[in-house]
């Protein structure tokens, strides 16, 4: 708490409320508690934890969202060596937690939570609690608590909630026995049987030392039982370290049998690497009267002019902030440039730079700028900005708020304005380089990867026209070593990636493309060809998506055949018309929620719900999930579709300006049911950069 | 795997892979570049827009920035409004009014701008008092953030400083200034001859600290 209270001060300044119940402590589950044990506390609100902990033969990895202030969830991989087969197997386990704080400590009362371990995996660590923390005399954080399930196997006593029905009194068998219906949620379990009490107390010696001690109130059946762990005492103790950059280490003493270690690293995505970052400043705004010296600006003479032209003059300094110019307009006092971003993750940095180029550059006269953006040819937004209000406010103290607010953001024309300039169209975009790719959790080897050559090439016929390739040869990896073979009851539209994997070169997509604008606040776009690496046929989509709203809906729809494992050009039989309706809103604060109601590409109906807290710099972090009408027993393993998914833009670790972004979605099993085609530049995430919320959002990097 | 390629060994494969690092390229995204910088450091050509000013013998500026331990010259970009913007060689500027810091950019902490006509006007008037000052720095949200400051001006007394072999001699002002959580004092070396600062030691921020100017005369 200390050491938030003073983070929270540098970063803030002035006066600072700090609030109890902030852990600085993460359990051997990784999540804010104890040893064994949680505690009611949270994390500072937006933190990403990442813990790994070892004892015995466990070892837990954990990464913990605080994706409300007052709550988070967890996403856990463990290891528990001979854990089945009465210790000859060991066991791989994914468990998800939820923590909720019901109430904030105050100076006088505790603060309250309630938690579920476990509740959507395979039951090894499936229980729940309620949590009482108080913090006593400054450096004392003491802990009471109920728990159910595991959390309930010592001493355990009839269940209290019994009062308000028998069907408390006793805990169904959880999931553990049949892997084909794990996953399933387990609320039929949830508070049910016995309960048992735990609690323990962290001392803070000081700002980054902490001792604990606990009385645990898991007894470790299994692992006893298996024979892989010794329990002589309920007591646990340990002691943890908190270095200043958000690393931990701990140590423990457990069970009276093993001792433990623990590292674990706290982030807050909030801080980017260097604030600002390191990329280099846009050109000062000259003033007015050296910029109509320029050759450019100075009337013809005798019909001759030597010398560039304003639009030459103008494409090679946006070229030189990585703004390629498309099209050019200037008439009287108005004056229009469309440009593509090729460099700056914050569209509104792109657009600040570009009324600066237009301000050195264009002839005095010229008093309102616009600006369009654009992506392939298709102009999506356009903001005005007069040229008096640049100059005026280029060094103001408050210039980030009053440009915004002076700035007008509007719907872009529905096709490029004025000129089309000499060379935007045909036009050849191209990479070669390394890929990488990982999958996770597969039971005999937990983590495959694999790195190779790819080709990237994107021909722009016209705007909105573009044909595509990407081409991979694998290199090195584990990635197609996998024997499994799949056991999905569905069409294996997803389970034998294995088999798509073994191919020596792929051509990953081959697609044309079109893209335009049938209307104002609508995007379309239709795509052919080898959409994905599974799949190949025709998509065709349609967004309404008013610049400045919060909610865009969308449609779409597609006829697709599965490709053949060597992911050359040839198709397999399977052929599927799968489609969904969606609805993207954007709610208060950093959440961005979407719905896809529709039909899958194994020809199940169902929707997806996900939902992401999209930080202002990028950052990106979110789960979903998908329910369709294949039961728990057909879809197998895990029961349904479910994930976690990341994203962090390049420029966030570098301080580099760059449109690129590391993606990654975890995934705690690929199965057949609710599986998504994977067709490229879905419209909503097209233009979703380039609308009004994100600009107005990031409108700080306007002057940067 | 990898059946096109042969791969003997694990050495080869990764040879294999350094060379698609090394030789990968790209028209459109600068990935590639931002790995090679990471691989070849140091290797930053000069800015395009400092070709130009460095042949037209642009004024020059001294500076120092102790906490990186890195010293320089800043070339000047422009004037407009009274503010000056000096230029490095990566890219980076200071803008600086009549020498007194007023914003930064690609330095890794932005101070996106401020409001310091107070400060400006007691320097220069040589005058000692209490002024308010104003930064606005851009965060690692990309939001940005307004701090005031109160700051204590005072007059140090007449130093001479010794700039390119001629000495000089200065009023030293100093300001010092904080609100609750930052503190940091300025100075300035204000020549006696022309009421112009000669020298400077000027704080942009927590993370970059403090910048040292000191004028080059032409």
């Amino acid at each position: 708490m200390r050491t938030y209270c003073g983070l929270t001060a540098a970063v803030v300044g002035g006066v600072v409320w700090c609030s109890p119940g902030l852990a600085q402590n993460l359990s051997t589950y990784g999540t804010p508690g104890l040893i064994d044990m949680p505690t009611a506390e949270v994390l500072p609100d937006g933190s990403l934890a990442m813990t790994t902990s070892m004892f015995k033969s466990t070892n837990r990895n954990t990464l913990t969202f605080q994706m409300l202030p007052w709550v988070y969830g967890s996403f856990r991989y463990a290891y528990l060596k001979d854990y089945l087969s009465n210790g000859t197997e060991s066991l791989y386990d994914r468990s998800f937690d939820l923590h909720f704080q019901l109430r904030e400590e105050t100076k006088n009362s505790p603060a309250f939570a309630l938690g579920l371990r476990d509740f959507g995996g395979t039951g090894v660590y499936a229980s729940e609690y309620i949590v009482a923390s108080k913090t006593v005399a400054d450096r004392f954080v003491v802990t009471g608590g109920m728990g159910w399930g595991r959390l309930a196997g010592r001493n355990s006593f009839s269940n209290p909630l019994g009062v308000f029905g028998d069907r408390f009194d006793t805990r169904p068998a959880s999931n553990t026995g049949g892997i084909s219906s794990t996953g399933q949620l387990d609320f039929g379990n949830w508070f049910r049987g016995d309960a048992a009490l735990f609690g323990g107390v962290r001392w803070d010696v000081n700002e980054r030392l902490s001792l604990l001690a606990e009385y645990s109130s898991d007894n470790y059946e299994q692992e006893v039982s298996a024979g892989i762990f010794e329990q002589n005492s309920p007591f646990n103790f340990g002691v943890n370290y908190r270095f200043k950059n958000g690393v931990a280490l701990s140590g423990y003493y457990m069970y009276g049998s093993t001792v433990g270690a623990q590292l674990s690293y706290v982030l807050d995505p909030r801080k980017a690497v260097t604030p600002g970052g390191v990329g280099k400043a846009a050109p000062m705004l000259q003033p007015l009267d050296r910029v109509a010296l320029a050759s450019w600006n100075l009337p013809e003479e005798q019909g001759s002019r030597s010398g560039p032209s304003v639009e030459q003059v103008l494409q090679a300094r946006l070229q030189d902030q990585g703004l390629r110019l498309v099209a050019f307009s200037a008439s009287g006092a108005q004056a229009s440039v469309s440009i593509e971003n090729d460099r700056f993750g914050a569209n509104a940095q792109a657009l600040g730079r570009a009324a600066r180029v237009m301000g050195n550059t264009l002839d005095p006269q010229v008093s309102d700028f616009t600006v369009s953006l654009v992506r392939q040819g298709v102009p999506i937004t356009s903001v005005h900005t007069s040229r008096s209000d640049l100059s005026e406010l280029e060094t103001d103290v408050d210039g980030t708020w009053k440009s915004q607010a002076r700035a007008q953001i509007i719907d872009a024309p529905l096709s490029l304005q004025g000129s089309t300039v000499e060379g935007a169209f045909p036009r050849l975009d191209y990479r070669f380089g390394p890929y990488s790719r990982l999958s996770f959790f597969d039971p005999d080897q937990p983590l495959r990867y694999e790195v190779g050559a790819e080709l990237q090439a994107d021909y722009q016929v016209q705007p909105g026209l573009m044909m595509s390739a990407v081409v991979q040869v694998p290199i090195i990896g584990n990635l197609a070593d996998s024997s499994r073979t799949s056991d999905s009851v569905l069409q294996h539209v997803r389970s034998d990636w294995a088999l798509y994997a073994q191919s020596d070169i792929r051509i990953n997509t081959m697609t044309a493309e079109y893209i335009w604008r049938p209307g104002s606040d609508l995007f379309a776009r239709v795509t052919g060809g080898y959409l994905e690496e599974m799949f190949g046929g025709v998509s065709a989509e349609l967004l309404w998506y008013p610049v400045g709203s919060r909610l865009a809906l969308g449609g779409e729809i597609n006829y697709v055949k599965q490709r053949d494992f060597d992911m050359l050009f040839g198709l397999q039989d399977y052929g599927v018309l799968t489609g969904h309706a969606s609805a993207y809103y954007d709610l208060r604060g950093d959440y961005q929620a979407q719905v896809d109601v529709g039909r899958y590409l194994a020809g199940d109906v169902g929707a997806t719900f996900a939902v992401d807290r999209v930080f202002n710099n990028g950052v990106k972090i979110g789960a979903f999930f998908t329910l369709t009408d294949v039961s728990a027993d057909d879809f197998g393993e895990g029961s349904f579709d479910k994930g976690i998914r990341m994203e962090v833009p390049v420029s966030w670790l570098t301080g580099k300006p760059s449109r690129g972004t590391l993606k990654q979605t975890i995934r705690p099993i690929l199965r057949d049911g609710g599986a998504r085609l994977n067709v490229r530049n879905r419209l909503f995430k097209y233009t979703t950069d380039e609308r009004a919320s994100r600009l107005t959002g990031q409108w700080g990097r306007y002057f940067r | 795997m990898g059946a096109l390629f042969p791969m003997k060994s694990l050495f080869q494969a990764l040879t294999a892979v350094a060379i698609i690092v090394v030789t990968g390229c790209s028209n459109t995204s600068d990935e590639l570049d931002q790995i090679s910088s990471v691989l070849r450091p140091g290797q930053q050509q000069p800015v395009a827009r400092s070709v130009p000013l460095l042949s037209a013998n642009a004024p020059q500026l001294l500076v120092a920035f102790p906490k990186i331990e890195s010293l320089g010259v800043m070339l000047l970009e422009g004037r407009r409004d009274g503010v000056e913007t000096w230029l490095s060689a990566e890219g980076a500027t200071l803008t600086l009014q009549r020498g007194m810091l007023r914003s930064s950019r690609g330095l890794g902490q932005g101070l996106l701008a401020s409001e310091i006509s107070q400060s400006v006007d007691m320097v220069f008037a040589g005058r000692a008092g209490t002024v308010h000052r104003f930064h606005t720095y851009l965060n690692g949200n990309n939001e940005t953030e307004t701090r005031t400051y109160v700051c204590q001006i005072e007059d140090r007394g007449i130093h001479t400083v010794v700039i390119g072999g001629m000495s000089m001699d200065t009023r030293l002002m100093a300001e010092d200034c904080q609100n609750l959580d930052q503190q940091f004092l300025n100075l300035y070396w204000v020549s006696r001859a022309n009421n112009q600062i000669v020298q400077s030691r000027q704080w942009l921020g927590d993370l970059v600290g403090v910048v040292s100017t000191r004028v080059i005369p032409q």
